[in-house]
C-alpha cells in the first residue's frame, strides 16, 4: 500500500487553511410529522476552508446527516421546507436549479457514504461505474482516456493492481477496498469538497485506520476541503482540524479539535467525552448523560439539552442560546454559561460524580 | 486457578462449515473456529475480541448451544451439555442466557414488556403466583420504571429496548450472560448507561459475562480477562491489564495501534498504519 507522506499528519491543529469553500448560513430543514413540521436542522451555520478537515459529531437524530445531504439538495424531495444559504463558488445551493446542482454533485463536491455497496451497482464492473462519473459530468475524454483516468484514480487511492481491479465487480473487493473505490468515485472529477458520512463506521478498526489515512492523503494531495461526519469522537481526534458538535438539529459547539478536547465549553460536549471509554485511562464507572436524545418534533423548549444537563437553570428552559464566542478565536458555544467554561466543567463534574 | 467456581467452560471448540456442492456433493469445509478453549468463573467478565470474521460470534453461538460444535466440549456449571438436545438441553439454558446486538429483532413486537420478561419463565415452567412481582423487580433493576410494563417494544428507544433484553435474560437467574456486541448499536451517551447497568448487575448479583465485542475501548473498560481472536484462533489471552498494556502477539499490537487516539495530541497512528 501507499506510504503516507509525513506531512499528512499535521504537526498542530491550526493548519494553514486557505480560502472559504463553503459558507453555510442559517441552514434549516423541516420535515412533516404527524404533529406538524419539525426542523431536523435548525439554523445551522459553518464554513469549510480549502485543505481543512471539518468534523461533525453528534448522536443519531442530531441532524448531522440531514444537514450534509441538504447541502447538495438531496433532501429536496422529502423536506417540507429548506431555508438559509449554502454559498459555494458564487452559487447558493439552497436556491440553485436542479441542473446547477447536478453540475456540483459528484463533480465539484464528492460524497463518500457509510456503505459503499449501496452506492455501487453490484452487476457492473467498478471501472465502468467510475467512468460514468466522468461521462455524466461532460468529460471530453474518449473511452480510452476515461479508462486511463479510472486506473489512475484507483491507483491514487491505494488499490493494488488498479488496471486489473477496474474490471472487478464490487462484491469481489473487501470492505476496505470497496470504501477506497467509494473515495475514488468522489475524486473522479477533481472535487473541491469531499463530504464523508460515517465513512469508516462499517469497517474494522485496522481498515478504518487505513481509510482515514487515505482521506488525509487525498486532502493533502488534492487540497480539497473535507467534511467528515461521525458518531466516533476518536475518529475526529485522529483526523479533524475543527469539530462541530450538533445536538437536536442545532450547533452546540464549534472549536479547533485540540481546544474542543482540552477545554470543551458546552455541557453536552463534556458529557459526550465523559461517556466514552478510553484505552489509555481506565475509570471505574463511565459518566453517562442521563435521559434520552431528543426525537424529531419533541424538542425541549429553550436549550434542547436542558432536560439532560447537570448545569441547567431556569433560563435554560426559557431562552434558546445561540452560538457565541467562548474566548479563543473561532471557539463558539451555544450555552448560556459559555462565559465561564471552566466553571461549567467543574459544576458538571460535581453534579455527575 | 479457581477451578471450583468455573461456571462456563469451552474445551477445544471447532466449527467447520461445509458448503453444499452441486449434486449434493460435499466440498471441503471452511474452518470458522479452530481449537478455542475458555473458562468463565463466577462473577468475572471475559471478553472475546477481534475483527469481523474472526470467529468470535460463532464461538459465542456454540457456547450458547445455538449451533452445533464440529468438535470440542461445552460445560455449564460442571455439566457437559455438548450433546444435549431440545428438552434435555432446556433446563441447562437457565445457566447461560444471551443478549444480542440488535434488540429490535430479539423482541416480539406483539408482546408487552411484562409479557416479554415473563416469557422465559413460562417456557421453563417456572411461572409462579409471585412471578409478576419478579417482573416488576427486573424492570426496576435494569432502570425501566414499572410504567413500561404494558408498553410494546416499538414505543421504546434503542437503549430502553436493550434494557428490556437484559431484564428478560435475567429472569431465570442465569450464572452467565453471553453478551454479543450488546452496546454496538447504541449512541455514546446511551452506551455508557447500559455499561453501567452491566456493572451494577455484576456487583449486585455476582453474574459472570462472556462479552463479545469489536470495540476495544469498551472491552478495556469492562473486562477482567481478554481473549484475542483472528482467523478462528485465539492468538493471545490474559488479564485485561496485561493484554492491553503489554500485548505479546503482533496481531494484538496491530489491533491496539489501530484504535483512534482519544486525544488529538496523541494522533499518529493513522499515518503509520497506512503502509
Amino acid at each position: 500500500m501507499h506510504p503516507v507522506p509525513a506531512q499528512s499528519v499535521p504537526a498542530q491543529s491550526t493548519r494553514d487553511t486557505g480560502d472559504v469553500l463553503l459558507d453555510v448560513r442559517d441552514l434549516t430543514v423541516g420535515f412533516r410529522t404527524p404533529d406538524g413540521v419539525a426542523n431536523a436542522v435548525d439554523g445551522l451555520s459553518f464554513t469549510l476552508r480549502r485543505g481543512e478537515v471539518l468534523g461533525f459529531a453528534g448522536e443519531s437524530g442530531s441532524g448531522k446527516s440531514v444537514a450534509l445531504a441538504s447541502l447538495l439538495g438531496l433532501t429536496r424531495g422529502d423536506a417540507a421546507h429548506i431555508g438559509g444559504q449554502v454559498r459555494f463558488d458564487g452559487l447558493d445551493l439552497v436556491t440553485a436549479s436542479e441542473a446547477e446542482l447536478r453540475a456540483v454533485r459528484g463533480a465539484r463536491i464528492g460524497m463518500v457514504f457509510q456503505n459503499p455497496m449501496t452506492s455501487l451497482n453490484p452487476v457492473r464492473r467498478i471501472g465502468a461505474q467510475l467512468g460514468d462519473a466522468l461521462r455524466l459530468h461532460g468529460s471530453r475524454l474518449d473511452r480510452k482516456g476515461r479508462r486511463a483516468r479510472v486506473v489512475e484514480v484507483l491507483d491514487r487511492v491505494g488499490i493494488p493492481d488498479a488496471a486489473r481491479r477496474a474490471d472487478s465487480y464490487p462484491h469481489e473487493l473487501s470492505g476496505g477496498q470497496q470504501q477506497r473505490v467509494g473515495i475514488a468515485l468522489a475524486l473522479m472529477n477533481d472535487p473541491d469538497v469531499i463530504i464523508a458520512d460515517e465513512p469508516t463506521t462499517a469497517l474494522d478498526v485496522t481498515v478504518q485506520a487505513q481509510i482515514l489515512a487515505e482521506l488525509l492523503r487525498v486532502r493533502d494531495e488534492f487540497g480539497v476541503g473535507v467534511i467528515i461526519v461521525t458518531h466516533d469522537l476518536g475518529v475526529l481526534a485522529e483526523v479533524a482540524d475543527r469539530v462541530l458538535v450538533m445536538y437536536a438539529g442545532r450547533a452546540a459547539e464549534l472549536a479547533d479539535v485540540a481546544e474542543l478536547f482540552d477545554s470543551p465549553a458546552h455541557p453536552y460536549t463534556l458529557g459526550l467525552r465523559r461517556s466514552l471509554p478510553e484505552m489509555g485511562q481506565r475509570v471505574e464507572r463511565l459518566t453517562a448523560i442521563g435521559g434520552q436524545p431528543p426525537v424529531l418534533g419533541h424538542r425541549a423548549s429553550g436549550c434542547a439539552f436542558h432536560p439532560r444537563c447537570p448545569r441547567a437553570e431556569d433560563r435554560c428552559s426559557a431562552d434558546q442560546p445561540v452560538m457565541l464566542a467562548v474566548g479563543r478565536a473561532g471557539h463558539l458555544s451555544a450555552c448560556h454559561f459559555r462565559e465561564n467554561p471552566a466553571g461549567v466543567r467543574e459544576q458538571v463534574e460535581e453534579v455527575t460524580r | 486457578m479457581r477451578v471450583e467456581n468455573v461456571v462456563l467452560e469451552a474445551q477445544d471448540l471447532e466449527k467447520t462449515y461445509v458448503p453444499k456442492g452441486s449434486l449434493g456433493l460435499r466440498k471441503a469445509g471452511v474452518p470458522a473456529v479452530r481449537g478455542v478453549s475458555l473458562q468463565v468463573h463466577a462473577g468475572e467478565t471475559v471478553a472475546l475480541v477481534g475483527e469481523s470474521g474472526c470467529g468470535k460470534s460463532t464461538t459465542a453461538r456454540m457456547v450458547a448451544r445455538l449451533t452445533d460444535v464440529t468438535r470440542g466440549r461445552i460445560v455449564y456449571d460442571g455439566v457437559d451439555v455438548t450433546d444435549l438436545r431440545h428438552a434435555k438441553m432446556r433446563p441447562h439454558r437457565r445457566t447461560v442466557q444471551m443478549v444480542f446486538q440488535d434488540s429490535w429483532s430479539a423482541l416480539d413486537p406483539r408482546m408487552t414488556c411484562a409479557e416479554l420478561i415473563a416469557e422465559p419463565l413460562r417456557v421453563q415452567g417456572a411461572w409462579r403466583k409471585e412471578s409478576p412481582q419478579l417482573v416488576d423487580e427486573l424492570l426496576d433493576r435494569v432502570g425501566l420504571a414499572a410504567l413500561y410494563a404494558d408498553r410494546r417494544p416499538e414505543t421504546l428507544s434503542g437503549g430502553q429496548r436493550q434494557r428490556l433484553c437484559i431484564a428478560r435474560a435475567l429472569a431465570l437467574h442465569p450464572k452467565v450472560l453471553l453478551l454479543d456486541e450488546p452496546v454496538s448499536a447504541l449512541d455514546a451517551s446511551i452506551q455508557a448507561q447500559i455499561l453501567g447497568v452491566f456493572q451494577d448487575l455484576q456487583r449486585d448479583l455476582g453474574i459472570a459475562y462472556l462479552f463479545i465485542s469489536h470495540d476495544l475501548a469498551v472491552v478495556r473498560h469492562l473486562a477482567d480477562r481478554v481473549l484475542v481472536m483472528n482467523a478462528g484462533l485465539v492468538l493471545e489471552e490474559g488479564p485485561a491489564d496485561a493484554v492491553f498494556q503489554n500485548p505479546q502477539h503482533e496481531y494484538t499490537r496491530a489491533l491496539l495501534a489501530a484504535v483512534p487516539a482519544s486525544h488529538p495530541s496523541r494522533r499518529h497512528r493513522t499515518g503509520q498504519l497506512a503502509s
